[in-house]
């Protein structure tokens, strides 16, 4: 658990209250103005452009890769690349040629040729799934975001969140506007400058401290030999060997009671039957609780002690500091390019987990891996590719299908194309683009720093990769670190509050009002919306609790899977290709969606989550872009192809 | 600029499945991956930049706002 300041807790309270009251009064502008958006030429197409990256870096961009590249390195930067790629594709391939259709979102530009009711009907399933889909990692990132700053556990901050924006959009209906956007996105990339700059004034250190004078944990050694039997004997006499857990693939766990109380260690064989036992965090659920201080039972402990007592288990450092050749203490006030040059050279500490069974109770190691600065700056260390580490042909497919499915997928979400269209002129639009373009740009590069800060600087949570960004502002000081949680905070409120309202709207508008012809009244339509606001958050909630420590970017990676399977064929084969019929669109999101969906939950890494061998999964697909997104394509064409001349005849007839 | 972006990308995406170990060498004190990924951004927004150009371009020629899409 962490130690919470009153300080940190009232700067956070504060800024959040700030910006709720900020979309509170903007929103009720909007409403007095009705022409707000029409007449739009008072917003700046710069802060527009702004307020798009502010809209866009949710909390998977922040939290999520930047997690990603404090415990694998670089892989978590493909996702920087594959995020930044699609905007590409929405620039040059989707908007303009919709934009000339005259039509602005997804249904109501399939809805403006065909008019056809299946089509709303599966366009508006479309938009729930996908909203749902991206609701969870956002709902996962809030909760990472309360647990260091307020104390409080991972399951209550997604309730927090999740009730504030219920009640928002429920009560008031908030239109989050651009201002508050843009003052969003704004102060996520300069704190995020200045988070970097910090990191880059510290540098590389072997010796830690962490920011309130503590020292770093300081993992023990201990060396070791094998006796004739196989068994492991230490010399320290402060040290027993209770039993040792073989889990294949080199990796053998040692437990032990050392001065007096229990104790994980990795062995490390070395040559003449000799070892070193290094010492590594663990938890354990315990099938009988014990009592925590406060008198509660405890079903989990952390490196021995009930989880509510114990300290977080921060982790990750420079094992040997290298820099041109020579051996170092310490590296500061480095330039970039000197940074990424120094961690190249050096030897990093990261910290793999296993989970194994130890008698009835579940542990899982956190174990100390030396791993190459070499290796951490280029892909390989999540991703395998290198067939000398092991890759299989599957791997490669993998990596494959990921990188499809974010390049394709950012054409595909309705929210991102809904924002491309809020200003009045097409050169605003072009131009906030652009501006968009190079602050997302410039975030992600700042990502790459911040993880690799976060992974040197001893702050990663083992237990929660997705905290790193918070937790290396942590390590500068309390102020910084309630800044920008804060900030993050308001940006998942914001994306949250929008994809509630999205998902709301396709039930009530398209869902009730037009597919069932339900023909509700006015004030019946914003009833239905509001509940099914409510439904869709609770929804969210629980799967945002049942997700968490899942990196919330691999959860928008799968989004991203969906929204392209299931809409990009649409979407693209309406605006290039005569033949299609609506029959075929229908047809198209269907089997896009569903497949998609099907891959995602029968593959390994859900099969994990469900609590099964990844190995009894029946396939090896992580992510399913690469199936289904042409899937999705060959069923438009075959189903258009065959029901085209039906369609002729009635457009004749 | 759509096609010369993608094929950027999917070059990218090729060395990594085809010979993962290039991605580690090094030029000058930082390695192709990095200097590559670094790449594909920059090169996204100057792309970004030269449309923009393209189509103003079009635009002031044409005098109306509207036809400047048409590029």
């Amino acid at each position: 658990m962490y130690e919470t300041s009153p300080y940190a807790v009232s700067v956070f309270v504060a800024f959040v209250a700030l910006v709720l009251w900020m979309s509170y009064y903007f929103a009720r502008q909007t409403k007095s103005a009705k022409n707000y958006f029409a007449a739009g030429g008072s917003i700046h197409w710069a802060v527009n452009g702004i307020a798009f990256a502010g809209d866009y870096l949710s909390a998977a961009s922040f939290l999520g890769i930047c997690g990603m590249i404090a415990t694998y390195g670089y892989d978590g930067f493909l996702y920087s690349i594959g995020y930044l790629a699609g905007w590409i594709v929405a620039l040059f391939v989707v908007a303009e040629p919709m934009k000339r259709l005259g039509k602005y979102t997804f249904t109501d530009a399939l809805d403006s040729k065909f008019n056809s009711r299946e089509i709303q009907l599966l366009a508006a399933i479309s938009t729930l799934v996908v909203s749902i889909f991206y609701l969870i990692p956002q709902m996962v990132g809030a909760g990472t975001l309360v647990t260091p700053l307020l104390g409080l556990p991972h399951w209550l901050g997604v309730v927090m969140v999740g009730t504030i924006v219920i009640i928002i959009v429920a009560s008031a209906g908030m239109t989050s506007t651009t201002y508050v956007q843009f003052i969003k996105g704004g102060l996520l990339i300069i704190f995020s400058f200045t988070l970097v700059m910090l990191s880059l004034y510290k540098g590389l250190n072997t010796k830690l401290e962490l920011a309130d004078g503590a020292p770093y944990h300081e993992f023990k050694s201990l060396p070791v030999e094998i006796d004739s039997a196989g068994k492991i004997v230490s010399s320290d006499p402060a040290f027993q060997v209770v039993n040792t857990f073989d889990q294949g693939k080199d990796l053998v766990f040692v437990k032990g009671v050392y001065q007096g109380t229990e104790s994980w260690w990795h062995l490390i064989l070395k040559e003449n039957n000799t070892g070193v036992l290094e010492e590594a965090y663990w938890t354990k659920t315990l099938l009988a609780p014990v009592k925590s201080k406060n008198g509660s039972d405890s079903f989990k402990l952390y490196n021995g002690v009930p989880q509510r007592d114990s300290l977080p288990m921060q982790a990750g450092h420079v094992g040997l500091l290298k820099y041109k050749g020579e051996t170092k203490d310490h590296l500061s006030q480095l330039g970039p390019i000197e940074f990424l040059e120094g961690l190249r050279d050096s030897t990093i500490i990261r910290f793999m987990n296993k989970s194994f069974a130890d008698g009835s109770d579940k542990v899982t190691v956190y174990y100390q891996k030396a791993t190459p600065g070499r290796d951490i700056l280029r892909p390989g260390l999540k991703v395998k590719l290198d067939e000398d580490k092991g890759a299989t042909s599957a791997d490669k497919v993998n990596f494959i299908s990921l990188m499809l499915a974010l390049f394709l997928g950012t054409a595909a979400l309705p929210h991102i194309l809904i924002r491309y269209y809020t200003v009045p002129t097409p050169a605003a639009a072009r131009k906030s683009t652009i501006v968009a373009i190079a602050a997302i740009g410039l975030f992600y590069v700042l990502t790459l720093y911040m993880g690799l800060a976060a992974m040197v600087n001893g702050v990663v949570d083992v237990t929660d990769e997705n905290m790193s960004a918070p937790l290396l502002a942590k390590s500068f000081g309390i102020t910084i670190f309630a800044l920008i949680s804060a900030i993050a905070f308001a940006t998942v409120l914001g994306t949250v509050s929008g994809l509630i309202v999205a998902a709301s709207g396709a039930v009530a508008h398209d869902l009730m009002d037009r597919f069932f012809n339900m023909k509700l009244t006015d004030h019946k339509k914003v009833l239905a919306g509001k509940i099914a606001a409510v439904v869709v958050g609770i929804i969210a909630m629980m799967l945002g609790i049942v997700f968490k420590g899942m990196n919330v970017s691999y959860l928008v990676g799968l989004a991203f899977a969906v929204a392209a399977s299931a809409n990009l064929p649409a979407i693209v084969m309406l605006l290039f290709w005569k033949g299609t019929t609506k029959q075929g669109i229908s047809w198209s999101i269907g089997a896009g969606m569903v497949s998609a969906i099907a891959i995602i939950l029968l593959s390994p890494d859900m099969f994990e989550r469900y609590g099964l061998a990844k190995a009894s999964a029946p396939h090896v697909l992580n992510n399913p872009a690469i199936l289904s997104v042409p899937f999705s394509f060959l069923v438009l064409i075959v189903v258009s192809l065959m029901t085209k001349e039906k369609s002729q005849k009635a457009l004749k007839g | 600029m759509f096609v010369l972006y993608s094929t950027f990308y999917v070059e990218f995406i090729a060395i990594n499945v085809v010979s993962p170990k290039i991605m580690g060498s090094n030029i000058g004190g930082l390695n192709l991956a990095v200097i590559y990924g670094m790449g594909l951004i920059v090169f996204a927004l100057m792309l970004a930049l030269v449309y923009n150009a393209i189509c103003t371009a079009a635009e002031e020629e044409l005098n109306t706002p509207d036809t400047g899409k048409e590029k």
